[in-house]
């Protein structure tokens, strides 16, 4: 029982201690995660917007640390396109969001609901 | 010199297009006659290209970029559509929104990237292209500033849009860790080793790259963006969203899952996604269509159980499966920009799509209401139409696998377009029976009219002249595909 | 470039011949019914232009008369090993159908532009319009290379000449005649496709070249039904017993479509059906007695009928129903020699019987276009179809009146012109089976009646004193030109088919095949039927040139009983009623009450949960864009579970599918 509880800690300990692939990768899945949740939940069409964000930065992680792990340039590649895309989407979803702004006086998501059924 | 360009010649002259459409709105044209008939022009005089890319096999840019049998097919098929919308904008725009001149080249840059994204070999220009697909289209959803139903659309189909971009990029990350590269050839050689339960990492990419996929073919579930966007989007645009993305779409299917990942390590996992994706699509979409009351809303719901259809081919996993696919699409495309041509005229005054507008347009516009038929009857896929020999080969293709599975899906997908005729036919009658409501006789312009015939007679003639099927069939041999 | 050069150009653009009508077709469909005038030129010139091909190809063959046909076709269906082919064939039977089936057309049209000269603007246009679908559908008829091919265009004739009877459909008995000739000969048109589908599934193929090579390998009782099963396609469409009933009817057409399709052209597809599968009736030993019999039946009541006629445009239907039945009856007895030769071992020997069919097929086409063109322009003058309401026109429109008589005499087979040598060689053929001494009978019995109600139409129409209203005149140029030239071409085209070994005709026609059966020309059935031939025309005389009226009111009290029985059509429009009433409704009324109460409930029970399901969906689609993404996560969620557990427990490549 005490050495069970010994190995446990011990890998956990282990874990903390030795940062590889594999932390890189879990934190990206949190973060993608905690993305889509904002995108699902939150009313404000700009916070929606910055989940979104949230979600491309997670997948910015997975591709240095895969690039890195692999030792190919190609993530870092990848991410730096990625970032460049996304800033893109930003300025396009920003200027549709304000014409919705203007449209509804509001950015509320859970308003936009007019076309339906 | 000059010979090195030749596979990219498409793209080039396209972007070039597009880039002079925005010089001339710089300086200060302000007719949108000159900005479409420039366009129109250019887009015809890129067709001759074909000639010097046919039967040719190229790979350029470090293995990022081929051209093949498919790629030309599709980017001649992009280049057919964007003229077809071209043409039915030139009438449509007249008396709707304000015009900017921005949006025939936003038109053409889209049409640049489905170019990009069908020949693309590498996922990161595959990436690339389809948000260059994306982000004007999110812009031209939205495109008429002062209405609400335009804006909504664009909101949804860009928040929703970027959603699946990120959930495909998620996806393209893991494949990429799982393979080491992001090159189709690698993905095929790493397929071939692959353990899944070893790794289960790899169905994360491919789910999350099917998604990012279904997404663009508006595959049932992530199918619910369409009908709002088709609705609120002005109409020459809902037709294009309607399909040009999702033969693009089908494109990438083919060359990312059925061309790059056949090995039996992988196969089974997207098959088996693409099954559960198309009885999904076919039932929601065949169901919904019944109650709709506004023919965009009703054409989204048929493009989705079109969608269905092909996707079920494709689970095959053939070579038959490929070549009905692509015949399927070209049919598709016609068909679908036929039916909203007709709609562009009959409401082109009024802005409405009900279709209750429809009402005697027998007696109001026959010519108009023969196009509707046409167009309607090839989607429900009633001999000699196109669409029947188009489902024909897609059906066939799926027995052909030969899995139980397989033959109940096909069984489900008749009984499926049995149910579409349903709604398909109730829009008829309203064009052929019931009294109009307003007696005008509704004008055919020149432009959306030579568009609408040549519509027409492409459902026509493919229908009665299946040889052409044959000769998708010597497309995808040229490519060195025989299964 | 010389002769040999241009017909081998037009051989290979011979697919021009059905392909020209047809642009016509849509261009004049295209253009909109507004073009008056233009679009009969279109027309015109369309079906002109097939005919100068026509006459290219027609010349190919004569000089190369030997050489194999010459086949175009498209793999229309392939699947696996089954292809359907589009195709067109040129050998000389079928370049000569094509030769002068645009002759004709052309003629007639150019014809109809007089005669439909009072039609209103949109009539016009139509009119044209399903004058060169007709013409291309014919065309690709004759042209065919195998059995489906020429189906899509028998269908495309039979909707062409729906159309063309029911031209002035807002007219009852238009309406009513055009849907009985539809349906009449829809019975023929199952049986021959279930005969070619049958055909198909035998011998993998339904190309007439290939079928006719494996046909030794079928069996005979094969062979036979899938013979009388085509047999009965030419039994609707050339209105033979008992299918003829609807033929009388179609004359409610305008009557240069009576010329063209219900007497030149279309109904000679039948005949020109059992013509170009005539392998597969010589090598069936039963069938070709049947059709020679059949032929005989509709040949005598066809004629007995037409005598009785008032109606100058009914005379001509029953007439050429009855010149139909000849045809089938001299390629039934050919048939049936040849299959009596084969059966003896012998090399294929109805050469005969096949040659005098054809032979009178083109004849026919050409006399009775003629005579109903004349029987038009005599209509389009006194504004009536009453032939009592006639009389006297031969001086009025003389060149009417003698290009009838001209016709006439062609019809009851009189020395020079054509019709005597094309019946001549039916007789001939006759006379060579005197097994069948019945059949014999009935082609000389048939040609005095012939003889005999041609000119009775003949002294009734164009002699006596006019009894009709008003004062008619003769037809502008446009009308009379074509009966010109329609009347010296059967002076002359006779002279092609002279009996015995100097048939021009015959030896082209069976070039490269087995040489024609070295018949003697007999001069005995030639004289009889000459005798007959002017007995009829005397007895004619005698009682329709003076006093018709007394002479006629008298021959219905003597021969009461026969008149009324061929007054009434030996009342099979009252038999073929009564099964309609009685067998038909009953199982239709048995038929509505399972589909009202038992398989309406199942398809609208369906239908209903259908629909409540479909809107039961709807509201799925909330409009609220977080629930569509909400919705995209849990299909993640659910499949990345749910493929991560299959991985678990099944090994990936294994996963089944059933098979």
């Amino acid at each position: 029982m005490i050495e069970f509880i010994y190995n446990c800690f011990n890998n956990c300990w282990n874990f903390f201690l030795d940062v590889g692939l594999v932390h890189y990768l879990i934190l990206s899945a949190l973060i993608f995660c905690i993305g889509i949740y904002g995108v699902i939940t939150r009313r404000n069409a700009i916070t929606v917007l910055m989940s979104l964000e949230l979600m491309f930065n997670a997948v910015n992680i997975n591709f240095i640390a895969f690039g890195r792990q692999l030792g190919t340039p190609v993530g870092q590649v990848f991410a730096l396109f990625i970032i460049a895309v996304a800033a893109a989407e930003a300025a396009v979803g920003l200027a549709i969001i304000i014409n919705i702004y203007r449209n509804f006086r509001g950015v509320d998501v859970d308003k936009v609901d007019l076309l339906k059924w | 010199m000059l010979e090195k360009f030749i596979p990219i010649s498409f793209e080039l002259s396209v972007s070039v297009l597009a880039f002079l459409l925005l010089l001339l709105d710089i300086f200060g044209v302000r007719s949108k006659r000159v900005f479409a008939a420039v366009g129109i022009i250019g887009l015809i005089l890129t067709l001759p290209l074909t000639n010097h890319m046919w039967g040719m096999h190229a790979t350029l840019f470090g293995g990022a970029y081929v051209l093949d049998g498919m790629a030309v097919f599709f980017k001649v098929l992009f280049i057919f559509i964007t003229l077809l919308i071209f043409l039915f904008s030139l009438d449509f725009l007249e008396k709707k929104f304000e015009f900017r001149g921005e949006y025939y080249s936003m038109l053409l840059f889209v049409c640049l990237g489905l170019m990009l994204a069908v020949s693309s070999a590498d996922l990161l220009t595959l990436f690339i292209s389809i948000e260059l697909i994306s982000l004007p289209l999110y812009l031209l959803a939205a495109f008429e500033k002062k209405n609400k139903a335009s804006s909504e659309a664009g909101l949804k189909y860009f928040l929703l849009g970027a959603f699946a971009s990120a959930i495909f990029l998620y996806g393209i990350s893991m494949v990429y860790g799982t393979v080491g590269s992001t090159k189709f050839v690698d993905i095929i050689t790493a397929a071939g080793k692959m353990n899944l339960y070893a790794s289960p990492v790899m169905l994360l990419g491919i789910i999350g790259l099917l998604t990012g996929l279904g997404f663009k073919i508006s595959a049932s579930p992530f199918h619910m963006w369409s009908p709002d966007v088709f609705e609120g989007a002005p109409t020459p645009v809902a037709a294009f969203i309607s399909v040009a993305p999702k033969a693009a779409g089908i494109a990438i299917i083919i060359r990312l899952f059925l061309l790059s990942m056949a090995a039996p390590q992988v196969q089974p996992v997207w098959v088996l996604i693409l099954l559960l994706l198309s009885a999904m699509s076919m039932t929601i979409g065949n169901l919904t269509a019944i109650p709709q009351k506004d023919f965009k809303r009703m054409l989204a719901y048929s493009g989705i159980a079109q969608i269905g259809y092909v996707l079920l081919a494709l689970a095959a996993a053939t070579t038959l499966g490929i070549a009905s696919a692509m015949f399927y699409m070209i049919l598709y495309a016609f068909t679908n920009l036929g039916a909203f041509g007709v709609l562009m005229l009959v409401t082109r005054m009024n802005g409405s799509s009900s279709i209750s507008e429809f009402a005697g347009l027998s007696k109001r516009a026959p010519a108009l209401a023969l196009m509707l038929l046409l167009s309607l009857l090839s989607l429900a896929g009633i001999p000699p139409l196109a669409g029947f020999v188009g489902k024909f080969y897609l059906f066939l293709a799926a027995f052909q696998h030969g899995g139980l599975l397989f033959k109940i899906m096909v069984l489900y997908a008749i009984l499926n377009s049995v149910v579409s005729l349903y709604y398909y036919l109730g829009v008829l009658k309203v064009a052929y029976f019931d009294p109009p409501a307003d007696e005008g006789t509704v004008r055919v312009p020149t432009s959306s009219g030579l568009a609408l015939f040549l519509c027409g007679m492409t459902i026509v003639v493919l229908g009665i002249l299946p040889p052409l099927s044959t000769w998708v069939v010597n497309i995808t041999q040229s490519m060195g595909l025989s299964l | 470039m010389n002769l040999i050069d241009l017909s081998s150009m037009a051989m290979k653009d011979v697919w021009l011949i059905p392909l020209l009508p047809f642009l016509a077709f849509i261009l004049i469909l295209v253009t909109g019914v507004k073009l008056r005038k233009i679009s009969s030129y279109i027309s015109i010139l369309g079906i002109f232009l097939a005919f100068v091909v026509s006459a290219g190809v027609l010349i190919g063959r004569l000089l190369s008369p030997e050489a194999d046909p010459y086949q175009i076709f498209v793999n229309w269906i392939t699947y696996k090993d089954a292809t359907i082919q589009l195709g067109l064939l040129v050998d000389n039977l079928s370049a000569i159908m094509v030769f002068f089936i645009t002759l004709v057309a052309t003629l007639i049209q150019v014809y109809s532009i007089g005669y439909m000269d009072h039609e209103k603007d949109g009539g016009f246009a139509r009119y044209f319009a399903y004058m060169s679908l007709f013409a291309a559908s014919m065309l690709g008829l004759v042209l065919a290379n195998n059995l489906f091919s020429l189906y899509i265009c028998w269908e495309l004739v039979g909707l062409s000449s729906y159309l063309l009877i029911g031209f002035w459909y807002q007219k009852k008995s238009a309406a009513d005649a055009a849907k009985k000739a539809f349906v009449v000969t829809r019975f023929g048109d199952l049986g021959l496709l279930i005969g070619i589908v049958f055909l198909y599934f035998l011998t993998g193929t339904t190309n007439f070249i290939e079928v006719r090579d494996l046909l030794p390998t079928l069996g005979a009782v094969n062979v036979t039904i899938i013979a009388l099963l085509i047999f009965s396609g030419a039994v609707g469409k050339s209105a033979q017993f008992p299918l003829h009933v609807w033929l009388p009817d179609a004359m409610e057409g305008p009557t240069p479509v009576s010329a063209l399709i219900h007497a030149a052209t279309m109904v000679a597809a039948g005949v020109y059906l059992v013509a170009r599968t005539f392998p597969i009736f010589e090598a069936a030993p039963t069938a070709p007695i049947i059709v020679a019999y059949i032929g005989a039946v509709t040949a005598l009541i066809a004629a007995c009928m037409a005598v009785v006629q008032v109606d100058i445009k009914r005379v001509l239907a029953y007439s050429t129903i009855s010149q139909l039945g000849y045809m089938m009856m001299a390629l039934g007895a050919g048939a049936y020699i040849g299959a009596m030769a084969v059966s003896h071992g012998g090399a294929s020997a109805g050469t005969q019987g096949y040659v005098a069919g054809t032979f009178h097929l083109v004849t026919h086409a050409f006399f009775k276009a003629l005579l109903f063109l004349c029987a038009g322009s005599a209509i389009h003058a006194v504004m009536s179809n009453d032939m009592w309401g006639m009389g006297g026109l031969g001086k009025k429109m003389p060149v009417t009146g003698l290009t009838f008589l001209v016709g006439a005499l062609a019809i009851s087979g009189i020395p020079p012109f054509s019709g005597f040598f094309s019946k001549d060689e039916i007789i001939a053929t006759m006379t060579s089976i005197p097994q069948h001494p019945i059949l014999m009978i009935i082609a000389f019995l048939v040609v005095f009646m012939t003889a005999y109600y041609m000119f009775r139409a003949y002294y009734l129409t164009f002699c006596g004193e006019y009894r009709g209203e008003g004062a008619p005149h003769e037809n502008p140029r446009v009308m009379t030109w074509p009966l010109v030239i329609l009347a010296a071409i059967t002076v002359v085209v006779g002279f092609v088919g002279m009996p015995g070994d100097a048939n021009m005709f015959g030896n082209f026609l069976t070039a490269g095949g087995p040489h024609i059966s070295e018949h003697v020309v007999s001069f005995t059935p030639m004289i009889i039927s000459l005798i007959l031939a002017l007995a009829g025309i005397s007895t004619a005389f005698a009682f329709y040139y003076k006093r018709p009226q007394e002479n006629e009111a008298l021959l219905k009290k003597r021969f009461s009983l026969l008149w009324t029985l061929f007054d009434k059509k030996f009342y099979m429009d009252d038999f073929w009623e009564w099964i309609v009433r009685n067998i038909l409704f009953l199982a239709a009324r048995v038929a509505e009450f399972i589909d009202n109460y038992f398989i309406d409930g199942v398809v609208n029970l369906t239908g209903y949960l259908i629909g409540a399901a479909g809107d039961r969906l709807r509201y799925e689609e909330s409009g609220k864009v977080q629930q569509y993404a909400l919705m995209i996560v849990i299909f993640l969620f659910v499949t990345g579970l749910g493929l991560l557990a299959l991985s678990r427990f099944i090994n990936i490549p294994n996963i089944p599918f059933g098979g």
